[in-house]
């Protein structure tokens, strides 16, 4: 009798605590979002464990040809998760894999160093302040669009020797110093002795053109300052025609690239309006859907483990398809361009170029007739290995 | 005992008197005859059997080092269509093209078989190093393509920009100074080494040293701005404020 009344506690035990167990199962298994291509705007589930769709009013994602909602999931009437749902507009898009030229000029000027000023006092460091990586975005409430401008602002007769308030950015965030630019003794002009850069450029691949607007996604990730990191504001930015002259193989511990030139005048294929974390946006050409092919939205709901291709242009001119094999897929992670990790198993291209090399991300990742994602980075430790990024996040970020 | 034969160009001579040095002080061989014939410069060295594959070793790389350093912009200039680039940006731009991607011509080169007795460099650069070639040519074509671009000083300046940022820097700080006497670069020990006047010729062989020199700081000192200095500014886009 006490060993039954023993299995009967024990079970009820194991019982309540999977009951528990659920909402946390559920958390942790269902993705933050999820694009859509269907008809979900009615879409009630109901039981123990129920889901129902709520639209949004959010005016922005309808810009963007999305129409936004949540997916509330409830547990015997408590929400478990709400579940940001995308449904698309457009089931199809462009995949491209078109290897580009980018040049951008950024709003502000990216720190990269001290340089001390000969003043009558000898050398000084003025700045210590304001740090490596930091973005020097106004002075006295006039925006700094180029270094030029600082040069100018600061030797301004209105400003000359005065303490000027200075707004930067850190790690994303503004923040407010005071400056106090000295007499240079060489130059005869005022100095900040700061080492700073307000443009990049380099080359990447397109991902994906929308057909109806012609706007574009490329990269996958942001295009940051090659010594402090520092994630670019666009003030202007294209991109160009790139002619691809050689291929340095990746190896153990180093990345390998691609090495292109690209002339900026009358090869512009469109111009860049947005530098994020999930890849650089704006507007196209025409000339850019030759390259392209016309395939099905994917994302997140639709990666799964398993072969797929990579769309690349290995040459400049030719785009060739690859194979690859997609080892994980993680539904968490929403601010994360490493969210798909994959393997190249194509025999050709890693003859061609150990694998993954710096120049092919962006490179579309088409699964069963879709594209999910894009190509991002490459492991140090194996270069036929890389990360990607999804095409949803792509999507709601451009 | 072996012997190997280099024969080049008599305008290429003096490129060779830092392989003939190196062979020298290697102690591995002896310089059998050094001498000019017509139009070509001949060394000879003889040495024993075991050195020959260091031997080989040191003439692969000095002449990867003539081919990338040397001869590259010498190909260059007589295909490239030089008359549709602005005079002033010539030298630059040569400069600049030439040490693109230099890393992969020596790849290419050093692969080449250079155990062969007698070597003539620039015919063993056109039949054993095929491949060097049709990169310089593709080059020298993408240029000619696009020639028509490179009429506006700003086409020309962005795509010096860009080779510039894509070239390992050579220098770590120059200091470029606009005197009234004239342009002076001063190293990182303040100490100056080359000299310009301030007109338009000038001013393009100053931008081709720096392009050269390629340092990764550049400090600009001038009294007054001007379009040289903010052109100098633009294809260095870093910058000192």
């Amino acid at each position: 009798m006490k060993f039954i009344k023993y299995l009967i506690g024990t079970f009820v035990c194991f019982f309540v605590c999977m009951l528990a167990l659920v909402p946390i199962i559920v958390n942790d298994s269902l993705p933050n979002s999820m694009i859509v291509n269907y008809d979900i705007s009615k879409f009630h589930k109901k039981g123990l464990l129920s889901a129902k769709y709520i639209p949004s009013n959010d005016t922005t994602a309808t810009a963007t040809n999305f129409s936004k909602g949540q997916l509330q999931i409830k547990y015997f009437g408590i929400n478990v998760k709400n579940i940001d749902v995308y449904k698309v507009e457009n089931d199809e898009i462009y995949a491209c894999g078109k290897t580009v030229g980018v040049a951008l000029q950024s709003k502000g000027v990216v720190v990269i160093g001290q340089n001390p000023i000969i003043t009558k006092n000898g050398k000084e460091i003025i700045c210590s302040n304001i740090n490596v990586g930091d973005i020097i975005c106004e002075i006295e409430g006039e925006y700094v669009e180029t270094a030029d401008s600082v040069s100018k602002i600061i030797n301004d007769e209105q400003y000359k020797g005065k303490e000027l308030v200075a707004k930067y950015k850190r790690d994303g965030k503004v923040y407010y110093t005071t400056i106090k630019p000295k007499l240079d003794m060489e130059s005869q002009t005022y100095k900040l002795g700061l080492w700073v850069r307000d443009d990049a450029s380099g080359i990447g691949t397109m991902t994906y053109v929308k057909s109806d607007t012609l706007e574009f996604g490329a990269l996958g990730h942001p295009i940051s300052d090659i010594d402090t990191g520092a994630i670019m504001d666009v003030f202007d930015g294209q991109i160009y025609k790139c002619s691809v002259l050689s291929i340095e193989k990746g190896s153990r511990g180093q990345a390998g690239q691609m090495r292109g030139i690209f002339v900026q005048s009358q090869n512009s294929l469109g111009s860049v309006s947005k530098n994020t974390n999930f890849g650089i946006f704006g507007k196209t050409t025409n000339d850019m859907l030759q390259y392209c092919k016309k395939v099905k939205i994917g994302g997140r709901n639709t990666a799964k483990a398993g072969k797929a291709t990579i769309l690349c242009s290995l040459d400049g001119k030719n785009i060739e398809e690859f194979d690859i094999d997609i080892i994980k897929t993680s539904y968490k992670g929403k601010n994360s361009n490493k969210s798909l990790v994959f393997k190249v198993t194509d025999k050709d291209l890693i003859q061609r170029t150990g694998g993954i090399i710096q120049g092919m991300s962006g490179s579309p990742i088409i699964q069963n007739g879709r594209l999910i994602g894009a190509v991002t980075h490459v492991f140090l430790n194996d270069a036929t290995k890389g990360f990607g990024v999804y095409l949803d996040l792509m999507l709601e970020n451009s | 005992m072996k012997e190997k034969q280099i024969d080049v160009d008599i305008k290429f001579k003096y490129d060779f008197a830092g392989l003939k040095n190196q062979l020298k002080k290697s102690n591995l061989c002896k310089i059998v005859a050094d001498y000019e014939n017509d139009d070509t410069y001949s060394l000879m060295f003889a040495c024993e059997d075991e050195h020959m594959s260091k031997l080989n070793n040191i003439v692969a790389h000095s002449l990867s080092d003539f081919y990338i350093n040397r001869y590259k912009k010498y190909y260059l200039e007589h295909h490239i269509n030089l008359n549709g680039i602005e005079r002033m940006f010539v030298p630059a731009y040569i400069c600049a093209i030439a040490s693109f991607d230099t890393f992969t011509d020596k790849d290419i080169s050093l692969d080449a078989d250079y155990t062969i007795n007698k070597i003539s460099v620039i015919p063993f650069l056109y039949f054993k190093l095929q491949g060097l070639i049709q990169r310089w040519q593709m080059i020298a074509n993408l240029t000619n393509d696009n020639i028509q671009c490179f009429d506006k000083s700003t086409a020309v300046i962005d795509l010096l920009c860009y080779l510039v940022k894509n070239q390992q820097n050579k220098s770590k700080i120059l200091k470029v100074c606009f005197e009234e006497k004239g342009i002076k670069i001063y190293n990182n020990n303040e100490l100056s080494f080359q000299s310009f006047s301030q007109n338009k010729s000038d001013i393009g062989d100053l931008i081709a040293v720096l392009v050269k020199l390629c340092p990764q700081k550049l400090i600009i000192n001038s009294t007054n701005a001007n379009s040289n200095i903010e052109m100098i500014r633009k294809i260095f886009s870093e910058k000192v404020l």
